[in-house]
């Protein structure tokens, strides 16, 4: 037992998020500073579980027993591949409440902030969770808030949007819900009482048979909540509809809630289906990488453009974990803190675009960085950032997916790096559209530069990016050795 | 004979409280909507408070030679039954008062009357009983639903419920009579050992067994028997369809559990799983498909009772399948009644807050709520939610549990598609909150809240269970795992 830090960090964003919804509605800015001073002190508690064991076993470990007779229990653990998802949870919250000025509805600023905190106490306790029930209980717990911040802040065709995000993602998790319920009972079967406890699960052993139709059942929950390809028709919705700060959690943070329970719970419970499914997991990735890059080429809005591009970087992070080679794994999970700071800021950048013109076609731009220089020099360097040019935090992640790659499954490497091609060609045209050239109008020549709210909040993702890139040993560290845990268990069973 | 009285008196209570209060309104000068209201809401939480007593100290046993069997179970479903009379009690006071065609004293004394009944048949242990125990809840429930005798559609959906009722009796009473011809016995505790004795009974005993499930599914509003279910909902007085719905459900579950056994052997575990499991699924069809387009808030409601009740067949299936026995379905399906109860009275809570009283109850009332008021959105979410099977709320808990014992009895197609109906109730569910904090209101309208505290209370009771029940399950679990296992 470590201390109650993982329930802190856990529940302080629920407290937050009843103590705003007791603040007077009239005061914005007592809201989002009462919200935001929240997240801050959140983000400084978060900072006391970077120090996860070095032999990459779970650390901070709290365990109560919670429905005793089905052996659930209230249990929370880091390791290193949760650790630096859970702190981008915490650095994420307080830049979205920082940056959110212009919403559709601006009197109801309190909804928005009560639910972007609930969410974050979801999100954390899926990262944070070493129970499948728990898990389970806390991935559900993301969907509603999520749901009604595009139901009712987005733009519209909202209504839509939300409901096709709600249906897709709850479609998945209930055969997900029947594949953990499955598991319970056979644990019951073989060991006499049932558990829910994740390593409980993985001593377990289950005929390869019942491994594929288990996995079958998480897979549709990850699969969905990736996205991966054909699942993937809900994300360019939701994206689209949903207000700035919608976006940038999904993007940085609830998708990666899917790769992560592909890691954290198909791979090393289901070692065998895992790599019989890993062939057309790996197929259906590599489809996911081209044609969401395709899809990104052809999108006039930016903020499409940036969706459909998260569908490509997003297939590179499943191909790094079905490869199932430890520095594939490794990039794969330093790929999803990738995108979540690129694509995170690249959804900021456009939102704070959107609200200075109510407009996201790429062609009603145009020399950006010389109307809006900051504004512009942001935009590039997040762009690199994302097409993983050497140096920044993109780049490590995308070698390392490649090279591992290309030890087990070369042709997908190889594929999969066309991929980094047309990236780099789709991102590198908006850009140049968007920030070099004459201004196509005079509204696009008035543009006015990021304020200093905007520059503080985006500086820490900038930071992220070139010390990633530049220092990406910090994290590989700690990634490393749990990924290696997880591998080693699975190649012995 | 006074140990008998004494183990019934779970039973016996809300209809001495019944006649209490009908001596009371005889007399001249104590007649008055208020006596009437204290008292019945004092005899149910009596009723109530004993029931509860009873089951925390363990006192259970048979009574009146082994024909009625106050067993663990028994006692859970009665202070279901109880709580869940006492609450649609609460919920009555202002409902009447705004509405002058209702007698008092004989609504109370209904509604206790029909509790009695259904305490009754959750410990009824006899073929003779369970038919009894069945006409006495059912009889002051017909009358109820309709109370308003000055609307035709109370007095449609009374009469709707009495001919089809009594439809569904008569095949009760035929089906036992089939089972008395093949067993030779009316005692459930004997039923399923005396037809394992005579054999082969040339489908009697499965005859007697199916028309007998006719009956009770009639009554929890399984499809395809449940066609009475939404016109009765929608004109019955609001408290009324609440207590319809959470009440008469569990007794009637009641019933079916203590049938198990008995369906098991004359069926085969096989075919009566099956046959069982094809109910649960059609009411689950049919439930989550016909609530996907109403337009009136107690049709939906009734549309999703009878998905419920499918989800609640689920565990029963799951018991028949696995021979009659089988302590995780016992225990899921007590589980599943008691958050159903509480998530459904505080659903219904609320509809008859923002009831308009002009008998439409659409849910576009629902419009703007959540700007205009709220801590009511607030609520009606949560219940929505918990409905919908969301955790940390009662539903999910609930699901799980009846899921997981059809997993146990290695049905696990069946808990798949209960799991995707779920998903399509997610939809309509959820279109409750969308009214409620995205479209907006009506210019102009003003809205007016038909509540009182009692209302308020009920409420309250409803949204501490569900939560309580979502998030420290393992009391209830544990309670109901020993009752079933008891």
């Amino acid at each position: 037992m470590d201390g109650t830090i993982l329930s802190v960090i856990t529940f302080l964003p629920l407290l937050a998020a009843l103590v705003v919804s007791l603040l007077p509605r009239a005061n914005a800015s007592v809201l989002r500073g009462g919200a935001l001073l929240f997240a801050l002190v959140e983000l400084v508690v978060a900072f006391g579980i970077v120090n996860v064991d070095p032999s990459g076993a779970m650390s901070f470990v709290e365990r109560h027993a919670w429905v005793s007779a089905f052996g659930i229990d209230y249990g929370l653990a880091v390791d290193g591949i949760s650790m630096p998802l859970v702190l981008l949870s915490c650095l994420i919250v307080p830049i979205v409440i920082a940056t959110t000025f212009n919403l559709v509805q601006p009197d109801r600023l309190k909804e928005y902030l009560v639910l972007l905190l609930i969410m974050q106490t979801g999100m954390i306790g899926v990262f944070a969770s070493t129970d499948i029930i728990l898990f389970y209980v806390f991935f559900e717990l993301t969907l509603v808030p999520l749901y009604f911040l595009i139901g009712m802040f987005g733009g519209q065709r909202r209504i839509y949007a939300a409901f096709k995000f709600f249906l897709f993602t709850a479609a998945g998790s209930l055969p997900m819900l029947i594949s953990i319920l499955y598991l319970m009972w056979h644990h019951k079967q073989t060991m006499g009482a049932y558990s829910a406890s994740i390593d409980d699960l993985r001593a377990m052993t289950l005929g390869s048979t019942e491994q594929m139709w288990v996995f079958a059942g998480f897979a549709a929950a990850f699969a969905i909540k990736v996205p991966m390809f054909p699942v993937h028709t809900w994300l360019p919705d939701a994206h689209v509809e949903a207000p700035t700060g919608g976006s940038i959690v999904l993007a940085a943070i609830m998708l990666k809630l899917g790769t992560y329970g592909f890691l954290r719970i198909a791979m090393p419970i289901l070692p065998d289906a895992t790599r019989e499914w890993a062939g057309p997991l790996l197929t259906l990735s590599v489809i996911a990488v081209i044609y969401g890059a395709y899809l990104a080429w052809a999108q006039t809005d930016l903020k499409k453009l940036v969706a459909c591009s998260s569908i490509s970087h997003m297939g590179f992070v499943t191909i790094g974990l079905f490869a199932l080679e430890p520095d594939a794994v490794r990039g794969a999970v330093l790929q999803m803190l990738n995108h979540g700071i690129s694509t995170g800021a690249l959804f900021l950048i456009v939102g704070a675009i959107y609200e200075r013109r109510h407009k996201r076609g790429i062609d009603d731009f145009g020399g950006l960085c010389k109307v809006a220089p900051a504004l512009g020099l942001a935009l590039i360097i997040t762009s690199l950032s994302a097409i993983g040019l050497p140096g920044l935090n993109g780049f490590v992640g995308e070698v390392m997916i490649l090279v591992g790659a290309f030890q087990t499954h070369p042709w997908v490497a190889v594929l999969a790096a066309s991929g980094v091609l047309l990236g780099a060609i789709y991102m590198l045209q908006m850009v140049r559209r968007v920030c070099y050239g004459k201004p196509n109008s005079p509204e696009a020549a008035e543009l006015t530069d990021m304020n200093l709210v905007e520059k503080l909040a985006f500086a820490p993702l900038v930071v992220l990016m070139f010390w990633i890139g530049l220092q990406p040993g910090f994290l590989l560290d700690r990634i490393g050795p749990s990924v290696d845990l997880i591998l080693n268990a699975m190649g012995n069973s | 004979m006074d140990q008998d009285l004494a183990l019934v008196g779970p039973i016996l209570l809300p209809a001495l409280a019944a006649l209490f209060l009908i001596v009371v309104d005889l007399l001249p000068g104590a007649r008055s909507a208020a006596s009437s209201f204290f008292l019945g809401a004092f005899g149910a939480l009596v009723s109530l408070g004993f029931t509860l007593k009873f089951l925390l100290d363990g006192k259970t046993g048979f009574a009146f030679s082994g024909t009625m069997l106050m067993d663990e179970p028994a006692l859970v479903i009665a202070v279901i039954v109880h709580l869940s009379t006492f609450l649609s009690i609460l919920l009555s006071r202002k409902y009447l008062a705004d509405r002058a065609d209702i007698e008092h004293a004989e609504y109370y004394a209904f509604i206790l009357v029909s509790s009695s009944g259904m305490a009754m048949l959750a410990a009824a242990n006899d073929l003779i009983n369970i038919f009894l125990a069945i006409e006495l809840l059912s009889i002051p429930l017909y009358c109820l639903a309709a109370m308003r005798r000055r609307q035709a559609g109370s007095i449609e959906a009374g009469f709707k419920y009495l001919l089809l009722g009594a439809f569904a009796s008569a095949f009760l009473l035929f089906g036992m009579g089939l089972l008395f011809g093949a067993s030779g016995t009316t005692s459930m505790a004997a039923m399923a050992d005396e037809l394992r004795r005579h054999g082969e009974s040339g489908g009697l005993a499965a005859l007697g067994a199916s028309m007998f499930l006719i009956g009770v599914l009639f009554k929890i509003a399984a499809a395809p028997f449940h066609a009475w279910t939404p016109d009765v909902y929608e004109g019955a007085p609001t408290p009324i369809t609440a207590f319809m719905a959470t009440a008469t459900k569990a007794a009637a579950f009641a019933a079916l559990l203590r049938a198990c056994p008995a369906i098991a052997q004359a069926l085969t575990p096989e075919i009566g799983g099956k046959l069982i499991g094809g109910v649960a699924i059609l009411s689950m069809v049919v439930g989550n498909l016909g609530a996907l387009r109403q337009q009136n808030i107690k049709r939906l409601l009734a549309y999703s009772s009878i998905a419920h009740a499918g989800y609640l067949l689920v565990g029963v299936a799951a018991i028949v399948s696995s021979g009659g026995q089988l302590a995780s379905g016992t225990a899921g399906v007590l589980y599943y009644l008691a958050a159903y109860a509480a998530m459904n009275l505080g659903a219904f809570a609320i509809a008859l807050v923002l009831d308009r009283g002009d008998g439409r109850e659409e849910l576009n009332e629902l419009r703007g709520l959540g700007r205009e008021r709220p801590m009511l959105a607030a609520l009606m979410a949560i219940f929505a939610l918990a409905m919908a099977g969301i955790p940390p709320t009662a539903g999910f808990f609930g699901k799980l549990y009846v899921f997981s014992a059809a997993v146990d009895a290695g049905m696990i197609s069946l808990a798949v598609i209960g799991a995707l109906m779920s998903v399509i109730g997610l939809y309509y569910y959820l279109r409750l909150l969308i009214l409620m904090y995205v479209t907006p209101a009506d210019e102009g309208e003003t809205r007016v809240l038909r509540t009182d505290g009692f209302v308020a209370v009920t409420s309250l009771v409803a949204l501490v269970l569900v939560l309580w029940l979502g998030i420290l399950p393992d009391w209830m679990v544990e309670f109901v795992r020993s009752a079933a296992a008891g």
